[in-house]
């Protein structure tokens, strides 16, 4: 069997998740209880795939936004996305733009739930994993949310993570 | 417009099916499979939440991915058509290139077998040695899998899904009156030495 390490460099094409993804979400979303559990549950599935990909690809950069793209770009091996930062005295905002996410797709157009939770929830596991080993210096918190995303009819995916200073 | 297809395909097919599967591959968006791997496996962990089993999951992937893609497996087919025929045996040809497509695998066994018997149904049979569903699995101390839960359901099993799909449409597209089934029939995670799809296809009853 191979080791999930060397996964990293290999590339699939994106439609092997977003075929299953698509018709998973319709599931849960029928047979869970509410939006805020499948909510809940999208935004676990997510940190746990950040978890494991820290666990088999560390941070070979310190600086948050050298670090954010090489993770995007190595490991998710997405391509087209854009960082921005705000800078503030006691945290930095950032919002990272997806042309197209690795789940959104934009023939569904899902209301009440960001389709594409995981995905923030990824880089967000993966910050506060980060923080918390020391590779990533100065912040002492991180929290993600979904800002816009295709399969709720943007033109885009975009994430907000703020990334609370030290004190 | 009338569309002619061959009986079966040749040497100029099997050459293009191998130039054209590359470029397909090429041209499609891409992620790493380390993240197809891991979300693969957040998604059965979901749906063993919600149906209780990893064996009632995997049959929910199977039915969830036998309906899954159709817009976008009907855009493969209409392009791989050029290398299409009536012979119900060169879906060993079309099921290779459709994985390379998709994977950018190369299935190093792959094998049509005729009915031995009346009533047998066709069959294409392919292996693979490395499955990027099954990696990692057999030491994740996050997700224990034990042999028994794999016994109905391998854990491969949405490719058999999606394949159940892809096999049907191009019989429907060039008209061979067959219905494909697709198993998985060997997974590494049961300690096969590697992941084994059966595709069977029964005549299909006149109506």
């Amino acid at each position: 069997m191979i080791p999930r390490e060397n996964l990293i460099r290999d590339k699939g094409s994106i439609y092997l998740i977003q075929m299953i993804y698509i018709e998973v979400f319709a599931y849960l979303r029928k047979n869970l209880e509410s939006l805020e559990v499948l909510e809940n549950k999208l935004r676990e599935m997510g940190n746990r795939i950040g978890k494991s990909i820290y666990i088999y690809y560390k941070p070979r950069k310190f600086s948050l936004i050298k670090m954010l793209r090489d993770v995007i770009h190595v490991a998710t091996g997405v391509k087209n996305f854009k960082i921005k930062t705000v800078k503030k005295s006691n945290k930095i905002e950032i919002t990272i733009i997806y042309n197209q996410c690795p789940l959104c797709v934009s023939e569904v157009e899902e209301k009440g739930v960001h389709y594409c939770i995981p995905t923030m929830a990824i880089l967000e596991e993966y910050l506060k994993l980060a923080i918390n080993d020391g590779k990533l210096k100065g912040f002492k918190s991180v929290e993600g949310k979904v800002i816009k995303s295709v399969s709720s009819g943007d033109d885009h995916c975009e994430y907000f993570y703020k990334l609370i200073k030290s004190d | 417009m009338v569309r002619v297809i061959r009986e079966k395909v040749g040497f100029k097919q099997k050459l293009l099916s191998s130039i054209g599967k590359r470029l397909m591959f090429r041209k499609q968006k891409k992620i790493s499979k380390l993240l197809i791997n891991l979300s693969y496996r957040e998604i059965i962990r979901l749906l063993i939440e919600v149906d209780g089993s990893l064996e009632k999951a995997l049959n929910t992937v199977f039915e969830l991915s036998s309906h899954a893609g159709h817009d976008f497996l009907m855009e493969w087919v209409e392009e791989g058509s050029v290398i299409f025929s009536n012979f119900v045996g060169d879906h060993a040809l079309w099921i290779k290139a459709g994985y390379y497509s998709f994977t950018g695998d190369n299935i190093k066994y792959i094998k049509y077998f005729p009915p031995e018997k009346e009533g047998d149904p066709h069959r294409v049979i392919w292996r693979i040695d490395k499955c990027f569903l099954c990696s990692g699995m057999n030491y994740d101390d996050s997700f224990k899998i034990e042999k028994k839960d794999l016994e109905k359901y391998g854990y491969g099993i949405p490719i058999a899904g999606i394949f159940q799909t892809t096999v049907n449409m191009i019989n429907e597209y060039v008209g061979i009156k067959f219905e494909g089934k697709v198993r998985e029939t060997k997974c590494m995670l049961k300690g096969d030495p590697y992941g084994e799809f059966v595709a069977e296809f029964y005549p299909k009853k006149e109506d």
